[in-house]
C-alpha cells in the first residue's frame, strides 16, 4: 500500500474530467468519475478510491511481495481443509451504496457458504479480513487510518505489516478485542474468524 | 453522583467532572489512589508491577546521564502535569522530563506545563487503543514525543507531535531526533532486566 505524498492542483481537474497523469496524487473526486478512470484504457496504475480520494498504490517490492505469499501461503493450507473463504491477492472491494471508498487490500479473504467469486468488477462488499504491507513510503499513521475504514465498512480483522520491524498490528472490529502488536516472538490467533488457526509471526518474515 | 459530590469509592470507574471538584478530590486525606483527570473523566492509574517499575526506571537510567549533560530538565515517574487553562485535564506520566525553562522547579501542585517527553508503561488490563488516545492527548497538548512500552511484546510505539508515529522491537535504536540531538538509545536495553 502506499499513499501518495502531495497535493494535486485543483485547476488541472473537475470532477469527471479527471486525468490519469494526476492521479498519482491525492485528489478528491466521484464514485462515478473514479469508476471511468479505472476501466480507461491508459489507466495502468492500480488505484483505489479511499474515504473520496484518488490514491494509487505503490508497486510491490520483492520483500513486500514476498510478505503477502506467506500469509497467502498458510492461510491456504488452513483453506485447503476448511474451505470457508475465497483468498488472494489485490482483489478490488466495493460496497454498491457507498460511493467513497473502492478499495484493493494487498491481500484479503472473504467469508463465503458458496464459493462462488466474482467474475467482473469489484466484490460488492468488504472483505472479512485485510491484509496491507507498509511500502517504504507509507506512514503508519495513514495505514492506521485505512484499517479503520475497513472496519467502519464491514472488516473484522485488519492487519498491517511492518516489514522493518517485522511486527504485525492487529485491529479487529469487535471493540470487546483490543490493538495488538505481534513480534516474531509472537503467535497470532485468529478466534472466530478462522477457529481452531494460529500463525507463528516469524513465519511470515521469514524467507 | 453528581458534580462536586464525588466519593473516593466511586473513582474506581471511569467519571466525568469538573477541575474543581477534581482537585478537592486528590488533595482529600482519603484520596490514597493515584488519579488522572483525562479528558473530562476521572481516571485510576494502576498499581505498578515490578515489570512495570523497571522499565520505567531503566528508561530514567538511559536518558538521566545525557540530560545531565546536555539538555538540562526536570525529570521523574509520576509528576502531575496540568496547564493552567486546561480544565480537563491532569495527568501523571509513569515516567516524564520537562527542559527547564524560565520557570523554576515547582514545589506544590501540578507542574503548569506539559512534559517534553512522556512514558507510559503498559499494564495487564491497559488497551492500546486507550494508551494511543491518551498519546494523541498529550501531544495536543503539548508534549513533542510519547513513548508506550508494552512490556509483553518488548516493543516501543512512539508518537511524535507532527504526527509521525513508528514501531520499536529489540532489534531497533531509537533516535530522539531533534528532541535531543546526537541520542539513541538501543531498545533491547529497555527491557533487559
Amino acid at each position: 500500500m502506499k499513499w501518495a505524498q502531495h497535493t494535486a492542483p485543483t485547476s488541472k481537474m473537475s470532477e469527471g474530467t479527471i486525468m490519469t497523469d494526476a492521479v498519482v496524487e491525492r485528489t478528491k473526486t466521484t464514485m462515478e468519475a473514479f469508476e471511468r478512470l479505472i476501466e480507461s484504457p491508459e489507466a495502468e496504475s492500480r488505484l483505489e478510491l479511499i474515504d473520496g480520494e484518488v490514491v494509487e498504490k505503490a508497486m510491490a517490492t520483492q520483500e513486500h511481495a514476498a510478505i503477502v505469499h506467506k500469509i497467502g501461503l498458510y492461510v491456504g493450507i488452513y483453506l485447503l481443509t476448511h474451505p470457508i473463504a475465497l483468498a488472494g491477492p489485490e482483489t478490488r472491494y466495493r460496497i454498491p451504496d457507498e460511493p467513497r471508498n473502492s478499495l484493493i487490500p494487498d491481500w484479503s479473504l472473504v467469508l463465503t457458504e458458496d464459493a462462488m467469486p466474482v467474475t467482473r468488477g469489484a466484490v460488492p462488499r468488504m472483505p472479512d479480513f485485510a491484509v496491507e504491507v507498509m511500502s517504504p513510503d507509507d506512514s503508519i499513521a495513514r495505514m492506521r487510518e485505512k484499517a479503520a475504514i475497513y472496519l467502519r465498512l464491514g472488516t473484522r480483522l485488519v492487519w498491517l505489516a511492518l516489514p522493518r520491524q517485522k511486527v504485525i498490528l492487529s485491529f479487529w472490529a469487535d471493540k470487546d478485542r483490543d490493538e495488538g502488536v505481534y513480534t516474531v516472538e509472537d503467535t497470532f490467533d485468529f478466534l472466530d474468524l478462522l477457529p481452531g488457526f494460529t500463525i507463528a509471526i516469524r513465519d511470515i518474515f521469514t524467507f | 453522583m453528581s458534580e462536586g459530590t464525588i466519593t473516593t469509592d466511586a473513582v474506581v470507574e471511569r467519571t466525568k467532572t469538573t477541575m474543581e471538584a477534581f482537585e478537592r478530590l486528590i488533595a482529600s486525606p482519603e484520596a490514597e489512589r493515584r488519579l488522572e483527570l483525562i479528558d473530562g473523566e476521572i481516571a485510576e492509574k494502576a498499581m505498578p508491577i515490578q515489570e512495570h517499575a523497571q522499565i520505567a526506571d531503566e528508561v530514567s537510567g538511559l536518558i538521566r546521564p545525557f540530560l545531565k549533560v546536555h539538555h538540562p530538565a526536570y525529570m521523574g515517574a509520576e509528576i502531575r502535569y496540568k496547564r493552567l487553562e486546561d480544565q480537563r485535564n491532569s495527568l501523571l506520566p509513569d515516567w516524564s522530563f520537562q527542559f527547564k525553562t524560565d520557570q523554576s522547579i515547582v514545589t506544590r501542585g501540578a507542574v503548569p506545563a506539559m512534559p517534553d517527553f512522556v512514558l507510559e508503561v503498559q499494564s495487564p488490563d491497559d488497551s492500546i487503543a486507550d494508551m494511543r488516545k491518551k498519546a494523541g492527548l498529550y501531544l495536543t497538548l503539548g508534549t513533542r514525543l510519547v513513548w508506550l512500552a508494552l512490556p509483553r511484546r518488548k516493543v516501543i510505539l512512539s508518537y511524535w507531535a507532527d504526527g509521525s508515529e513508528d514501531v520499536h522491537t529489540v532489534e531497533d535504536t531509537f533516535d530522539f531526533r531533534d528532541l535531543l540531538p546526537g541520542f539513541t538509545i538501543a531498545v533491547r536495553d529497555i527491557f533487559a532486566f
